[in-house]
């Protein structure tokens, strides 16, 4: 069975390098690792040699390392034509609200990455895939997102729109006798509410198999390692809490907290700086490392973890040969060879 | 430099950024200022209202305005904007069921979803009772769906209220004097990148009032020569990072051109006393 290991934290923390970093290590432990990452920096993405390209690819200098980037909008076209007849998933992929759900839902979005995951864990090519989560909403939001997308799909809209009876085509015909309808229809002008009639049944058509895959997702998340990544700052730290909060997350622990960005404990140790320029900028950056400290251990004794410190670079190692060393280096062991 | 006091002279600031780079911080020290000067300010926060509410120095905020120091604050939540757009913007009967015939249109269409959010932070910019709203908005990837929500609803919406309502919100986003967004940045390239490409992508459609970049180094007096002599340890290590480090973001700084920098607090500050000091920003010449 395909081990699972999923990154999450707030937005600009590091998640996509410290994923990356996750994924080099595993595969130089021997197994045949895949990283999905989603939107990498430009220096990362040249390192690993990945252009727009969703299918997975060869990292150089790496034998069983293999890279792929998230591409919401494909994902869903596969969603359709999967589990949708070849004339639903038509209308389907070239209407502009399936378009909307794939490209600007942030539920949309998270579901992708966990559908991508799903399609290349049961693919077998690979013994562990690390995910790099989207950044929208956080990771609580990325959790619950199979669950929200079967509410979304289920039809409830549907139903209410048409009442308990299934309709066929042309469906406001039948409808419109109804007051509440014909009111929101007056606000809405026109076609609105049947154009979106029509989506809601074609996307109901999806629901029996989306439904099935949703819940294969969700045991994917459930038998998952997280990797949690903070920096000492009270936004990203609050989000890391909720995660390890989270009901599907509670039941184990995560396999390491990455505190990133931590400037070096021993520079609070210095004896007294001289009143100089060079004593002063010392005795700031003491500060800022004692700062960091206090915020790490009151983390340890809230979550009862212990997070492993990465250091604060000024520009962080693109390659992920040098990833993997930072990290190692910095006493984070998979722990799963 | 010109005073950043203009900024405040607006109806509406809309604070974006990427995650990560202060934006809430920024945001509370927007409406922190306009409170000093004795404006009457609401602080809206879309989405969740965590962060504007620590650098508030607020327990929590609801969806109701209430006052934290001079400032107003409230957090802007789905459910309750869109019953107040079906009941005071489209003025609809029959609340229960055209209301939930609405609900379920708002889960399938994101424009119209996004404008019943935007829409709220612009109609509260038009209330007497503000001289200003600040929003604490989603990161800049997102804010782009909010922004240009009315216009896309223009294209969806055949006619009605809803395209009505849409088209208000669109010329008051558009107009430069009403509405400014204040895009933050700190200097690292990702953020750059994106901070960038929002000005570039949004020319048209919102004006741009101020870029921030946060978080930046103060000068320091030396350089590489000077620290030549000094023994290893902390003080060298300490140098040698901070000046590694200003390099890095002075080139980054250079392609952002931000109008205003705000330094790196260093050591232990509470959120608000941050937003504080950041308000001093918005007056100083």
């Amino acid at each position: 069975m395909t081990g699972i290991t999923l990154v999450m934290g707030s937005g600009g923390v590091g998640k996509t390098t410290v994923a990356a970093g996750t994924a080099a290590l595993i595969a130089q432990s021997g197994l045949r690792t895949l990283a999905i990452t989603v939107d990498p920096a430009r220096r990362l993405a040249d390192a690993m040699g990945i252009g727009q390209a969703s299918d997975p690819t060869r990292v150089a200098g790496f034998a069983h390392l293999d890279v792929a980037m998230l591409d919401a909008a494909a994902a869903w076209d596969d969603i359709a034509r999967r589990h949708a007849d070849a004339a639903t998933a038509r209308r389907l992929v070239t209407n502009p609200y399936f378009r909307a759900v794939a490209d600007r839902f942030p539920s949309g979005q998270n579901y992708a990455a966990g559908e991508t995951l799903l399609h290349h864990a049961e693919s077998g090519s690979y013994d562990h895939i690390v995910v790099d989560t989207p950044p929208a909403e956080g990771g609580s939001a990325f959790l619950a997102a199979p669950r929200r997308i079967r509410t979304l799909v289920a039809g409830r809209a549907l139903r209410v729109l048409t009442g308990p009876r299934l309709p066929g085509r042309r469906l406001v015909y039948s409808v419109t006798a109804r007051p509440a309808l014909k009111v929101a229809d007056a606000v809405l002008g026109g076609r609105l509410l049947e154009d979106v009639a029509e989506f809601l049944l074609d996307l109901s058509a999806i629901y029996p198999g989306l439904a099935r895959r949703s819940r294969a997702v969700e045991a994917l998340y459930a038998g998952a390692g997280l990797v949690v990544v903070v920096t000492p700052d009270p936004g990203p730290i609050a989000e890391a809490r909720r995660i390890l909060s989270h009901p599907s997350g509670a039941t184990r622990a995560p396999r390491a907290v990455v505190f990133n960005r931590v400037v070096p404990h021993a520079w609070t140790k210095a004896p007294p700086a001289p009143p100089d320029p060079v004593g002063a900028n010392l005795s700031r950056w003491a500060a800022e490392a004692a700062r960091h400290e206090a915020l790490r251990h009151s983390f340890s004794s809230h979550t009862g973890v212990t997070p492993i410190p990465l250091p604060w670079l000024v520009e962080p190692p693109a390659s992920p040969l040098a990833l993997a060393d930072l990290m190692r280096s910095a006493g984070f062991d998979p722990g799963l060879s | 430099m010109p005073s950043l006091g203009a900024v405040l002279e607006r109806r509406l600031c809309v604070v974006t950024g990427k995650g990560g780079t202060g934006k809430s911080a920024v945001a509370a020290s927007l409406a922190i200022a306009a409170g000093r000067r004795g404006m009457r300010v609401l602080a809206l926060a879309m989405g969740d209202g965590d962060g504007l509410a620590r650098h508030l120095g607020a327990p929590r905020l609801g969806p109701s305005p209430e006052a934290f120091g001079d400032v107003h604050a409230a957090v802007v939540e789905p459910a309750s904007a869109l019953d107040e757009y079906l009941r005071h913007r489209i003025r609809i009967p029959h609340l229960g069921a055209v209301a939930r015939i609405f609900a379920a249109v708002v889960d399938t269409v994101p424009g119209i979803r996004d404008t019943v959010m935007i829409g709220k932070v612009v109609h509260d910019s038009t209330l007497p009772a503000w001289d200003l709203v600040v929003a604490d908005a989603p990161p800049t990837g997102q804010v782009q769906s909010y922004l240009g929500a009315p216009e896309t609803i223009a294209g969806l919406v055949p006619g009605g209220a809803v395209r009505d309502q849409a088209a208000w919100l669109r010329s008051l986003l558009q107009d430069p004097e009403h509405t400014g967004v204040v895009v933050v940045a700190t200097p690292e390239e990702l953020p750059v990148t994106e901070a960038m490409a929002f000005r570039d992508h949004m020319a048209d459609t919102t004006a741009v009032a101020a870029v921030i970049a946060n978080k930046v180094l103060p000068e320091v007096g030396f350089d590489a020569a000077a620290i030549a002599g000094i023994a290893p340890g902390p003080a060298l290590e300490a140098a040698r990072f901070q000046l590694a480090l200003t390099e890095a973001q002075h080139r980054h700084l250079a392609e952002l051109r931000p109008d205003r920098v705000v330094s790196l607090l260093f050591g232990m500050h509470t959120p608000d006393e941050t937003a504080s000091r950041i308000a001093d920003l918005w007056e100083l010449p």
